[in-house]
């Protein structure tokens, strides 16, 4: 069942109300989220973190639409995740690049335009939607540092360049809210700091929401406004911490002692939710 | 992923050509040996040679006849097999519909189907089409099935979230995830549609041409030369068309595993 939430800015807030979600057969379920409440601000970059099996994909894919919770309710700036995807409010990324092998960098890109044409006019009736219309394929790779590779195939580049094609893809259509599912976690250190930067360019360029699934503390922590922590068997969030640094945030530029101070706290949270972090 | 070898041994190299040289010497060397103790068993390969070179423009005609039979049941047998795996991997009914008459089409001899074929058709080509095209039918299918469920789940997950049409998944994501699958298929199928041509000629001889005929024929009045002529003939075009699939595989799959490979 879903429930209305009429809470005042709705239209302009991501909402998750008491949302909780089981697998397997009737009798043998296994609990991946117990009653999440979750909201975040147009224009905010929120991280989720916990350990495996604390539900936090899960949560994400329940945002995307990909998955339906058992009770509770999720709001996309005031829509369904089904009326938002129809209206490619949603970006979603995964946590392969999940290019087209067959395609360039370019067309790879070019792919979520290409698809759901009609979005456009859904979008435009919808009340959550602030209409950017979308943005310049060749523009976002070359803000990536990717224009010399648009004719590229995928497998001519590296993984972190491939990672960065899927961000550029996943920014194509302007979506009101990106969700991303541990992007990064492939990437060799450098890349994965060099990838953050930019990241965080372009969602400062573009003004995007972001949901960041991530399992590093280090990565929440330089990246988002607010850190959402979880709590395994079943998920649920264990606490919300704002990341109270001025931005913008590049490696190297940000004192790290703050971010130090924020990376012990976030420790120290998960592990009185039950979880031994490493 | 990249196969250091190639660069170290190039085509010039002894190494690369000369296994090849050797095994082919060695086995025309037994072949003559056999053929000039037992007339019976082997015509001897000149005369095979001799065959071919004084009769080109006939064994070029009726090689012609089985090559189009086998290219025409051959497309047959695609377009079909293209359309059922089409229609089976996008509606569970019509899967359990038509999978099991596949099967059942695929378990029984098309060779024992091919004389029912003949008295139903005659002796024109519609039995041959109809042979090739059935032998072709089921690998292209399978192969098509597997290719067209083969997506990688995230990148259907960037699809759902878009909200794309099934016929958007199945145009950008299925159909060119199934080339490679498609091109095994081809592999076989390719060589395999001259098998169903000339069984449907055995069945059928004496009416029109065709390599079938000429060996069929041939055998009967015990001209060994003859059949071994018409048998280098079909060798010939099946490997021609093995090479056809192979340099079509590397036009199109460029941007595939097993292309990569190679070019390294």
């Amino acid at each position: 069942m879903v429930t209305e939430i009429d809470a005042p800015g709705s239209d302009d807030r991501l909402v998750v109300s008491g949302a909780a979600k089981s697998y397997g057969r009737p009798g043998a379920q296994r609990p991946a989220l117990a009653d999440v409440d979750f909201s975040m601000n147009r224009g905010q970059f929120v991280s989720i973190i916990g350990p495996s099996g604390c539900g936090k994909s899960t949560l994400l894919r329940l945002m995307a639409g990909l998955e339906h919770p058992d009770t509770g309710s999720v709001s996309i700036f005031g829509s369904t995740p089904a009326e938002a995807s129809a209206a490619k409010m949603i970006g979603f990324m995964p946590q392969v690049p999940a290019l087209l092998p067959w395609l360039s960098v370019l067309e790879n890109v070019r792919i979520p335009l290409k698809v759901n044409r009609r979005a456009d006019a859904r979008r435009r009736e919808l009340p959550g939607h602030r209409p950017p219309g979308t943005a310049d394929p060749v523009a976002l790779l070359t803000e990536l540092g990717l224009a010399d590779s648009v004719r590229a195939l995928p497998h001519q580049l590296s993984g972190g360049m491939q990672q960065r094609v899927a961000i550029a893809r996943a920014f194509a259509t302007q979506a009101d809210v990106l969700l991303m599912d541990e992007p990064f976690s492939a990437l060799d250190e450098f890349t994965r700091e060099a990838t953050q930067d930019q990241l965080l360019k372009l969602w400062q360029k573009l003004v995007t929401t972001v949901v960041f699934v991530t399992h590093s503390v280090s990565e929440a922590v330089v990246l988002s406004d607010t850190v959402v922590v979880m709590s395994p068997r079943p998920g649920r969030i264990a606490a919300v911490v704002p990341i109270d640094v001025p931005r913008p945030r590049r490696h190297g530029l940000v004192e790290a002692k703050v971010l130090h101070d924020y990376q012990d706290l976030i420790r120290s949270k998960l592990q009185s939710a039950g979880v031994s972090s490493s | 992923m990249s196969a250091e070898w190639g660069t170290t041994r190039s085509r010039w190299n002894p190494l690369f050509w000369l296994p090849t040289v050797v095994a082919v010497v060695i086995a025309g060397l037994l072949w003559e040996w056999i053929a000039i103790g037992n007339p019976y068993l082997l015509p001897r390969l000149g005369q095979v040679g001799l065959q071919l070179v004084t009769n080109t423009s006939y064994y070029l005609e009726n090689a012609w006849v089985t090559l189009s039979e086998a290219l025409i049941g051959l497309v047959i047998g695609l377009i079909s097999a293209f359309i059922v795996a089409v229609l089976v991997t996008e509606s569970g009914i019509l899967r359990r519909a038509i999978m099991p008459l596949a099967v059942i089409l695929n378990v029984t001899p098309v060779v024992a189907l091919a004389p029912a074929l003949v008295v139903a058709f005659g002796f024109g080509p519609a039995p041959k089409l109809i042979v090739t095209a059935l032998i072709t039918f089921f690998p292209i299918l399978m192969n098509l099935i597997i290719g067209l469920n083969s997506v990688s789940p995230p990148v259907l997950q960037v699809f759902t979230t878009l909200h794309a049409s099934r016929l958007a998944v199945l145009g950008r994501l299925r159909l060119p995830g199934s080339l490679p699958y498609l091109f095994a298929a081809l592999r076989v199928v390719f060589p395999l549609s001259l098998v169903g041509a000339v069984v449907a000629e055995f069945i059928a001889p004496g009416a029109g041409k065709g390599l079938g005929t000429v060996i069929s024929v041939a055998s009967a009045n015990s001209r060994l030369a003859v059949v071994y002529a018409a048998i280098a003939c079909l060798a010939a075009m099946g490997s021609l068309l093995l090479l056809v699939v192979i340099l079509l595989e590397r036009r199109v799959l460029r941007w595939h595993e097993s292309q990569l490979s190679r070019r390294n």
